[in-house]
C-alpha cells in the first residue's frame, strides 16, 4: 500500500471545517466579561489609561495640597503686610503700616498660621497693634505707625531712626500672640503648633539622610515553595514569543516548543533597599531623593505532563527616586506625613535559570539573559509616620502605593503584570546639622 | 501577496489589539471557528471537551493577539491553529498515555488483511474526519502530528514522551486502520 492516498487525504482535509460547537461564542463572551485577563488588550487600552490618569491626578492633587498649605502658613513674611492692607476700616493705617519696616510685624506673624485669610480677625489685630504701639509711646519712644490711638487721637508718625528700635521691641514681644488669643482668634492654636514645628525642624536640621527597606518579608532566600501569600499569579503568557513566530505552516520547531509555551509566572513583591537624602524646603515640606536597589524574583512554570519547564527569574534594578514629603501632624515623638513622587529604574542585571524535564527527568539546564532594557518609570504616593528614637534619629514606617508605567518590555515582571502595587517602607532617618 | 480577506483580518486584529473591540473578536471568531473546531476534533473526540478547549484557545488568542506578528497570508490561521493544537495536547497529556497500544487483537488482525489504498477522492470529508476521530487516541495523535503537522517520529517521540519506534509503529497502525475504515465505508456505500 503506497502513501499517495494520504497526501490526497491531507490536501482535501486542509479546507475542512466542522460545525461551530453550540453556545461556544456565548461562553467565550461571558468569560471575557467576567475575567478581565481575557480581554487584556482592552484593559491596557482603556482601563489602564484611566488608572494611569487617576494616579497622575492623585499625585498632582497631593502636590497642589502641599503647595497650598505651604503658601498658606509657611511663614511667609509678606503675609502680615497683606493682612493689614486688607483690613477695610483701616485705610489710613493700611498705607502707613505697609510703609512700616517689615521687621515690625514679621516676628509674630512668622508664627501665624493662616491668619492672612481671616479678614474678620484682621480688624482686631490692627486694633491690638494700635493699642500696643500706643501704649509703648510713653513720650520717649515714638510709635512706629501713623494711626489713631485707642482714644481716637492721632498717633505721631514714626521716625526712621526709631523704626529699628520699635521693630526690636515688637520682635521680642511674645505678648502679641497672647493678646490676639485673648481677643478670641482661634488661629493661635495653629500658630503655637507652627512654632513647635519650626522648633522641631530647626532641631532636626534642614538635611536628613536615611536608609530603608521595603517588603523584606517577601524574600525567602530563593525557596520557591514558600511565601505563597506574597506571590501574584499572572496570566499565562509565553516567555519567548513562540506564537508570534508565525509562518504559513506549523513548523516542527515551534511544535516542539509548544510544551513550554504556556508559562505561568508567579511574581513576588519586590524587595527594596535604599538610601535617601531629604532637604527641608520649609518646616513642613521637604524634597527627597536617593538611590534604591530593587530585587525582583519570579517563578516560571510550564510544560505538559512530565515534560516540564521550571525557572527562576531574578532582576536587579537601581532606581533614582524624587519625592515631595509634607508633614501633616507633629506630636511629641511622632509625626505624620504624606509623600508623592516619581522614580526611574534601570535594570542592571536579569537572568533566568531554568531546568527542562523530559519524562520527569532533568533534560537540560539553561541560563538566559532576562535583563529588561527600557527604563522603568513609576509614580508613588504614601503616608508615613516618624518615631523619634533619640536626638535626630527617627524610625519611620511608610505604607504606599505605586503605579508602574508600561515600558513595553517582553520580559514579564511584577511591574508589568501588576502596575498598581502596594509596598511598605521601613527605615531610619538621621537629621544633619541645624537649619 | 495580501488578499482582501487578509486585509479585513488585519483590520479586525488591529481593532481587537487597540480597542478590545468585542464585535471584531466575534467576527474573527466566526471566520476561524469552523476550521479550528475541525482541527481540535481530530485530536479530541469528546464534544464537551472540544468546546472547553476551543473556549480556552480563543481566550488565549484574544489575549495574545498583541504578540502576533503577521507574516503573510494564512499566518494568523497557522498561529491560531498552534494554540489549539497546544491546548489539545495539553488536555490529552493529562488523560492519555501515548505509549500504550490498543489491546485489541481484532484490530491488528484486521489491519493485517487490509492493505489496499482507499480512494479518498470519492469519500466525503466528514466521513474522513469521523474515521480519523474513531482511531485510538495514540494512533490519532501521532497521525495528526506526523501527517498534518509534518513532524518526524523523533520529534513526536520527544514531545509525547514515547520511544521513537513506538511513534513509528503507532503511525503505521493508524494508517492501516484508517485505510480499513475508509475502505469499509466505501464498500458499504458503493461509492
Amino acid at each position: 500500500m503506497d502513501d499517495k492516498w494520504l497526501d490526497i487525504l491531507k490536501n482535501r482535509m486542509a479546507g475542512y471545517e466542522a460545525d461551530e460547537p453550540p453556545g461556544l461564542w456565548r461562553d467565550i463572551d461571558r468569560r471575557m466579561r467576567v475575567s478581565p485577563n481575557a480581554s487584556k488588550s482592552r484593559r491596557s487600552a482603556v482601563v489602564m489609561r484611566v488608572m494611569m490618569s487617576g494616579a497622575v491626578a492623585a499625585v498632582l492633587l497631593l502636590l497642589l495640597g502641599v503647595g497650598w498649605f505651604t503658601l498658606y502658613d509657611g511663614g511667609d513674611v509678606s503675609s502680615p503686610v497683606r493682612l493689614v492692607a486688607s483690613a477695610p476700616d483701616a485705610d489710613k493705617a493700611d498705607k502707613t503700616v505697609s510703609d512700616v519696616d517689615d521687621r515690625v510685624v514679621s516676628k509674630p506673624m512668622v508664627a501665624d498660621n493662616g491668619i492672612a485669610a481671616r479678614k474678620s480677625s484682621g480688624r482686631n489685630m490692627i486694633a491690638a497693634y494700635k493699642k500696643k504701639f500706643a501704649a509703648q509711646s510713653d513720650g520717649d519712644v515714638e510709635v512706629p505707625i501713623a494711626a489713631k490711638s485707642a482714644s481716637g487721637s492721632a498717633v505721631p508718625v514714626a521716625k526712621a531712626k526709631n523704626r529699628a528700635q520699635a521693630a526690636d521691641s515688637s520682635n521680642s514681644e511674645p505678648t502679641t500672640v497672647k493678646e490676639i488669643v485673648a481677643m478670641g482668634d482661634v488661629s493661635t492654636v495653629r500658630r503655637d503648633y507652627g512654632n513647635k514645628m519650626a522648633k522641631r525642624a530647626a532641631e532636626s536640621g534642614k538635611i536628613s539622610v536615611g536608609a530603608y527597606a521595603t517588603n523584606l518579608t517577601s524574600y525567602d532566600g530563593g525557596n520557591v515553595g514558600a511565601q505563597e501569600g506574597n506571590r501574584l499569579w499572572a496570566i499565562p503568557r509565553p516567555a519567548y514569543d513562540y506564537y508570534s513566530s508565525s509562518s504559513n505552516k506549523i513548523d516542527k520547531e515551534v511544535l516542539m516548543k509548544l510544551s513550554e509555551s504556556d508559562l505561568v509566572y508567579s511574581h513576588r513583591q519586590p524587595v527594596r533597599l535604599g538610601v535617601s537624602v531629604d532637604y527641608g524646603i520649609t518646616e513642613r515640606l521637604s524634597l527627597s531623593t536617593g538611590l534604591v536597589y530593587s530585587y525582583l524574583l519570579s517563578d516560571v512554570k510550564g510544560g505538559i505532563g512530565s515534560n516540564s519547564y521550571d525557572a527562576t527569574q531574578r532582576l536587579h534594578y537601581l532606581g533614582l527616586p524624587l519625592e515631595m514629603r509634607f508633614r501633616v501632624l507633629d506630636m511629641s515623638r511622632f509625626s505624620f506625613y504624606l509623600s508623592a513622587g516619581a522614580m526611574s529604574e534601570i535594570c542592571l542585571k536579569g537572568s533566568r535559570k531554568a531546568v527542562r524535564k523530559m519524562m520527569g527527568e532533568p533534560d537540560r539546564y539553561e541560563l538566559t539573559d532576562a535583563r529588561v532594557r527600557p527604563l522603568q518609570w513609576s509614580l508613588k504616593g504614601g503616608a508615613g509616620v516618624d518615631f523619634r528614637l533619640f536626638g535626630n534619629v527617627k524610625l519611620y514606617v511608610e505604607p504606599g502605593v505605586s503605579y508602574y508605567f508600561d515600558n513595553h518590555s517582553k520580559v514579564s515582571t511584577i511591574y508589568g503584570e501588576r502596575p498598581f502595587n502596594f509596598d511598605l517602607n521601613v527605615g531610619v532617618r538621621f537629621g544633619l546639622g541645624a537649619r | 501577496m495580501t488578499s482582501v480577506d487578509d486585509i479585513s483580518e488585519l483590520k479586525l486584529v488591529a481593532l481587537i489589539v487597540d480597542h478590545g473591540d468585542r464585535k471584531a473578536m466575534e467576527k474573527l471568531y466566526r471566520m476561524h471557528v469552523g476550521a479550528l473546531a475541525a482541527l481540535c476534533s481530530r485530536y479530541v473526540v469528546d464534544a464537551d471537551v472540544v468546546n472547553d478547549i476551543l473556549q480556552e484557545s480563543f481566550l488565549k488568542i484574544f489575549s495574545s493577539l498583541p504578540g502576533f506578528t503577521h507574516r503573510g497570508a494564512g499566518s494568523l490561521r497557522a498561529w491560531m491553529s498552534r494554540i489549539v493544537i497546544n491546548e489539545s495536547l495539553k488536555h490529552l497529556s493529562h488523560v492519555s498515555r501515548f505509549d500504550s497500544l490498543p489491546d485489541d487483537d481484532r484490530l491488528v488482525e484486521d489491519m493485517a488483511v487490509d492493505q489496499s489504498s482507499p480512494d479518498v477522492m470519492s469519500i466525503p470529508l466528514d466521513v474522513i474526519q469521523s474515521a480519523i476521530m474513531s482511531l485510538p487516541v495514540g494512533y490519532r495523535t501521532i497521525l495528526n502530528l506526523y501527517l498534518f503537522e509534518n513532524m518526524s517520529h523523533k520529534e513526536i517521540a520527544r514531545m509525547l514522551n514515547i520511544k521513537e519506534n513506538s511513534s513509528a509503529s503507532q503511525y503505521s497502525r493508524a494508517k492501516a486502520l484508517l485505510a480499513k475504515k475508509l475502505n469499509d465505508y466505501k464498500s458499504r456505500n458503493y461509492v
